[in-house]
């Protein structure tokens, strides 16, 4: 055999394998070892055997790709029919669709339905998947099935109000958007299936032929079937066996939205019982549907999500028997509007509320529950309040709160938000016997501006009244206003006469040297206060606000705790977390980066390596991205790097840099802190993480307390976190993590602890992601 | 005759004394009147009994006090601070143990203080390596510890640059510079000099070695300084030598280490006003350096470009009033010159810096009789040793203890070894627990290192001399 043709057919394994690399045969793990065997025996030593499962293996590698590559086509198709109940899986949509043919009258046109509306779609130069014209092009595609037999012109009704779905979706989206953020739904489906009805003359009978059709043979008990049934009419398939085969794909996809469903059910039928006693009939999705986008999508998963989701349900409920009236006399059927008028009413409300609040809404990023939970119990556990503005801290050192929100002495009513500031040592404020301004430590310490801003009023004429006394008349003293991008203003006050640096007008920066402190106006003894107001003037109303990246330790402690986001209270030292360059350039993650670890595991002790890649979202997100396509998003700020948002399968790797780095803080002084990882990084097994699914539906984090040293041997910060997991008396698991964080090389080494077993990653090598690479 | 017979009466010198009405004088009460007979609420009495005459008593709690008023005066008025104790102040291990525990680097000026560091714990990067010799094998050791090192002259460019090509390493290094400030005598033999190029010509050099990375600027203007316009003064300077070595050099200056001479509350001879009147506070001190450099550094922190670190390296005004010398009385005289003397157990042996401070002495008992001007004399058998030239005391019996203060800068590393023991240091914790964290001396201590050959160990091999 020449070198060229052996050079040939090696290359041809090389394409077959990147193939299967691609495609991800269920033997991938035994690549090597058939690899190595091709070489030794196949092709050198038996080469018409070599041929033959190469054949073979080409063969099956074309119809896999050719499947995958259908499945790829299919499934945003798929995705449509699972966001009929707000999921996302196209696995999930299958199951639907293939349970909408129950009724093959009503799911062809269905399928027609979907077709019709992605090809106007795209025909308009208006699709794109997942946008909402496709639901609703599917939604009426069923229900006309449902009216008309199934014959041409079936068809062309179906591709008529295909067309009219586009239109009116893109338009009613558009429009809904702008009047109240509200999410368009299934509006245009209803409106154009009100309008295809009122143009058919034999609607009613129609509808009714339908409801006959309907499976009247119990499955379980009379209480029971009417729920499934009613689950099954929105995929026009009014069968109890369909409704329970849905609520099932439905559990699997999200236990909350299953509770929500049955909870709305029960609401909405109560609501509907209240004015009527007649029966719901088809139109009990509406009260699912309502608790599910109410308590689960388009607000934050809570208690008081939950409340305000039944609540909505039991609206719906009642605006069935409203609109039933209505539309009586059009013979019209409600359709989904109960429901759309349910969530408009409801997030149109609440979308005009000024004040943040329990329920969050959720309308830019609306995703599953569960997400959405998740990243809402990040940011509280981080201690990020959502009604709370952050300002830097305005001074240099650590400075003691000597009178925080709601305070004894001036900090009451609409003055409430605000802190007074002085520095303490050993317990005094001054030195001597207090009775000169000099004694005081503050006085004429330099004040920092705490946001960037334009100073709009300022006061510096002031005399510093002694200890003891205090100018009533210029209760404010000397200050400086400043009014910051947000249209908010920030206030310093008692400063020292004549200290102020910046005048009016002038643009000053966070951290920059703008006054000093002092004792003028009502001060019985220097100290600097600081408040968040509105309006430009002096005593408008004050706002919370908080500081970010701190070191705080209370009165009585000695250690400093790093806080992400704190407001101190009465007593707090607090001062500003000092950077450390070594640090952050050592976790530095520019887009590109991709590290690859060698992962020891209890499983694999010889070890395999992976990669983390450091990638830029579209909507200009950094994301570390493992290379399955797990991922989780990541924010680095000049003080602290962290990591939220985590998608995608399982990736040990992924897993345990967030576990063990999820947040961390860039300044060596930061030595201790906590943060809540999620739960489902843990690698604890399939039963355990049952165990969790079945306690917490929603999720949870672990009780995670974070400590970092620089271990001067070995020239490495150790960060250590110790995770702790509740999850319900007398069930508590214990987890912890090494991460090695090493200057001018990152990440040297992750380690975990947990269940007596050892999971480990080494640092192999850190590289650019060539661009070959990234088209791969 | 009988001569009638005569009352004799001992004859005493004649001596004047002025007529002092109350305690009172224009800057308050007289010093030197009050005692004390405790160190944080140890009475020092029973520790004299149990660990001899002379003693040494540093407190824990007033060098923890210091520490913090320092960092707390810079640390709320500059964004990035660092203490460097300096050794040479007072390299006791406790005491250099609990300034690091407070936050401090480790300041040396020579190998010995640079291994002592080393033994303490303290990491390589966590030193600040000064001096005007520094021997090639500790260089080669701070170079690869990563010690902070900054250089004296042209020849430790040269050295260190071969040192870090040997270790293959960049080495971030800083220069010490000496100007004239305008308040104070310039130190001009130590470091580069700014106003004649040689510390910019040392800066380009650094700049352009392959093997060393200029990041900071020292500077140490003097010792015992009054003026804290001199600081400002040389914050100033050192800032815009920072911006012009930045604009003609690719090199990024990370801190600027202003060195020490903090005055400690001691009152300097010739001075004539009492300490407390003239020695500035740590909060003037960094009023004044700390204002200097927001306004030299106004430009770079508009333009968004990082504020160098601050360091400082104070000694004296740390450790000073955290320790004292108690000493017993042991004879006293009076001299040609009618002015009585007393000579204590302790002298410049053990008090160096006797020689420039008129250091305060108390009793640790309220005395009776009327104070008059005293000399305190050391116990060595020499011209100079003199404590105290003139100081008001009543008068003083044998074994009266007086105590010395302050006391704790200097002495614990310069006393001498000379004909005496040096004494023990002890340390009332915070706790209120005494430690010694020195034992006394004995022959041992002394004998240990020497040598006798062996033609020499009998000392009078002919039998005892007549």
């Amino acid at each position: 055999m020449s070198a060229v043709t052996l050079e040939n057919k090696n290359a041809g394994w090389a394409r077959l394998f990147r193939v299967r690399r691609l495609i991800r045969f269920p033997w991938a793990s035994k690549e090597p070892a058939l690899l190595s065997g091709h070489h030794t025996n196949s092709v050198f030593k038996n080469e018409s055997a070599g041929f033959a499962l190469s054949f073979l293996e080409v063969t099956f590698a074309r119809l896999t790709a050719l499947i995958i590559r259908l499945g790829i086509l299919i499934a945003p198709f798929a995705r449509a029919y699972a966001s009929v109940l707000f999921c996302d899986s196209p696995w999930l949509g299958a199951w639907f669709a293939l349970l909408t043919w129950f009724s093959p009258q009503t799911a062809l046109p269905g399928l027609l339905g979907l077709f019709c509306a992605a090809g106007c779609g795209r025909v308009l130069g208006l699709s794109k998947p997942g946008e909402p014209h496709w639901v609703n092009g599917l939604l009426t595609g069923l229900v006309i099935g449902a009216i008309h037999p199934l014959d041409m012109q079936l068809l062309a009704w179906v591709a008529i109000a295909s067309l009219l779905v586009t239109l009116s979706a893109h338009w009613l989206a558009g429009l809904l958007w702008q009047t109240g953020r509200l999410p368009v739904l299934s509006l245009p489906f209803t409106l154009v299936t009100w309008a295809i009805l009122l143009t058919q003359p034999y609607r009613a009978a129609t509808l009714a032929s339908v409801a006959g059709q309907a499976n009247t043979q119990a499955l379980f008990t009379p209480w029971l079937d009417p729920f499934f049934t009613s689950l099954g009419w929105l995929f026009l398939v009014p069968d109890p066996l369909a409704g329970v085969l849905l609520f099932l794909g439905l559990v699997v996809a999200s236990r909350y939205l299953g509770l929500l469903a049955a909870a709305g059910y029960l609401a909405g039928l109560a609501g509907f019982h209240l004015f009527n006693l007649g029966d719901p009939h088809g139109n009990g999705f509406n009260f699912m549907l309502t608790a599910m986008a109410l308590g689960g999508i388009f607000t934050v998963p809570s208690r008081a999500g939950f409340a305000f989701a039944v609540a909505g349900s039991a609206l719906s409920g009642w605006t069935a028997v409203a609109l039933n009236g209505m539309l009586y006399g059009f013979a019209l059927p409600l359709l989904t509007a109960p429901f759309l008028l349910a969530v408009y009413l409801c997030l149109g409300a609440l979308s005009a509320r000024t004040r943040w609040r329990k329920p969050y809404l959720n309308l830019e990023l609306p995703s599953a529950p569960e997400i959405t939970y998740e990243r809402a119990r990040l940011a509280e556990a981080r201690g990020a309040p959502a009604d709370s503005l952050p300002l830097a801290l305005p001074f240099y050192g650590e400075w003691q709160v000597s009178q925080g929100f709601d305070g004894p002495h001036t900090h009451r009513e609409a003055w409430r938000h605000a802190l007074d500031f002085h520095i303490v040592e050993n317990g005094r404020s001054h030195s001597g016997d207090g009775a000169s301004l000099t004694d005081y430590y503050c006085f004429g310490a330099p004040v920092l501006s705490p946001a960037a801003g334009q100073v709009v009023l300022l006061r510096s004429d002031l005399p510093d009244m002694p200890p003891g006394e205090v100018d009533l008349v210029n209760n404010w003293g000397n200050f400086v206003l400043l009014r910051m991008g947000n249209g908010l203003y920030v206030k310093l006050a008692h400063l020292k006469q004549g200290s102020l640096t910046a005048n009016v007008g002038e643009w000053v920066n966070p951290g920059q040297r703008i006054a000093a402190c002092g004792s003028s106006g009502r001060s019985p003894q220097p100290h600097l206060h600081l408040h968040v107001q509105i309006g430009e003037y002096l005593g408008g109303p004050t706002l919370p606000f908080h500081f970010g990246n701190v070191l705080v330790r209370s009165g009585d402690q000695t250690a400093r705790n790093f806080r992400l986001c704190k407001r101190p209270s009465d007593g707090d030292f607090v001062s500003a977390a000092p950077i450390s360059e070594p640090l952050a350039a050592a976790m530095k993650l520019p887009a590109g980066l991709s590290f690859r670890y060698r992962i020891k595991t209890p499983e694999n002790g010889a070890g395999n390596t992976a990669c983390l890649n450091v990638n830029l979202s579209l909507l200009g997100q950094f994301r570390l991205t493992e290379t399955q396509g797990a991922s989780a998003a990541f924010e680095k700020t000049a003080a602290v790097i962290g990591f939220y948002d985590r998608q995608g399968k399982t990736a040990l790797l992924l897993d345990l840099w967030l576990l063990a780095l999820g947040l961390t803080p860039l300044s060596s002084a930061a030595e201790c802190w906590d943060d809540r990882p999620s739960m489902r990084l843990l690698p604890i097994g399939r039963g355990r993480h049952l165990l969790v699914a079945l306690l917490r539906p929603l999720g949870t984090g672990c009780d995670s307390h974070y400590c970092r040293h620089w271990d001067e041997e070995t020239q490495v910060w150790r960060q250590k976190g110790e995770h702790r997991i509740r999850l319900a008396p007398g069930i508590e698991w214990q987890v912890h993590t090494l991460a090695e964080i090493k200057p001018e090389v990152g990440v040297r080494r992750l380690r975990m602890d947990c269940f007596g077993q050892t999971w480990e990653a080494v640092l192999e090598n850190a590289s650019w992601v060539s661009d070959k690479k990234s088209v791969h | 005759m009988n001569a009638p017979e005569k009352i004799l009466k001992p004859w005493t010198k004649p001596s004047l004394s002025p007529h002092r009405v109350g305690v009172m004088n224009k800057f308050g009460a007289v010093r030197q009147h009050h005692h004390q007979d405790e160190v944080d609420g140890v009475a020092i009495e029973p520790l004299l009994e149990q660990y001899g005459s002379p003693l040494f008593i540093l407190s824990e709690k007033t060098l923890r006090e210091n520490a913090r008023r320092l960092r707390r005066a810079f640390a709320t008025r500059w964004p990035k601070v660092r203490h460097g104790w300096s050794y040479k102040t007072n390299y006791l291990n406790a005491v250099c143990s609990i300034l690091h525990q407070e936050g401090s680097w480790a300041e040396v000026v020579s190998d010995f203080e640079y291994h002592k560091a080393r033994a303490l714990g303290v990491p390589g990067s966590r030193i600040i390596f000064n001096g005007p010799w520094k021997p090639s094998a500790i260089l080669e050791q701070a170079a690869r510890e990563g010690a902070q090192i900054h250089l004296d002259h042209l020849d430790e460019i040269y050295a260190l640059e071969q040192v870090a090509k040997g270790l293959n390493k960049k080495v971030a290094v800083g220069i010490r510079l000496n100007f004239d400030t305008g308040y104070t005598e310039s130190w001009s033999r130590f470091g580069f000099n700014l106003e004649s190029g040689a510390a910019m010509d040392a800066a380009q050099r650094i700049a352009s070695s392959e093997w060393l990375n200029l990041t900071g600027l020292h500077s140490h203007i003097g010792t015992f300084i009054l003026d804290v316009r001199a600081y400002a003064a040389q914050a100033r300077i050192m800032a815009e030598f920072m911006e012009k070595v930045e604009a003609e050099t690719a090199c990024q200056i990370e801190y600027l280490d202003v060195g020490g001479g903090f005055a400690s509350r001691n009152a300097l001879q010739g001075v004539y006003l009492p300490p407390d009147q003239l020695v500035p506070s740590f909060d003037q001190y960094a009023e004044a350096i700390t204002g200097a450099l927001l306004e030299a550094t106004r430009a770079r922190s508009a333009a968004g470009q990082p504020l160098p670190t601050l360091i400082l390296e104070t000694g004296r005004a740390m450790v000073d009033d955290a320790e004292i010398l108690v000493t017993r009385v042991v004879g006293g005289k009076r001299l040609p010159d009618g002015r009585r003397a007393a000579i204590l157990d302790a002298g410049v042996n053990l008090l160096f810096t006797a020689f420039w401070y008129n250091h305060e002495v108390k009793p640790l008992r309220p005395l009776d009789g009327i104070p008059e001007e005293t000399v305190l004399y050391g116990p060595l058998c020499m011209n100079i040793d003199i404590v105290r030239s003139s100081v008001m005391l009543p008068p003083l019996n044998v074994g009266d203890a007086l105590m010395v203060r302050p006391a704790g800068a200097y002495n614990n590393t310069q006393w001498m070894q000379f004909i005496q023991y040096r004494p023990a240091v002890v340390m009332v914790t915070q706790a209120g627990k005494v430690e010694v964290v020195r034992a006394a001396e004995r022959l041992s201590a002394i004998n240990d290192f020497e040598r006798l050959p062996e033609s020499l160990r009998v000392p009078f091999p002919q039998g005892l001399p007549e």
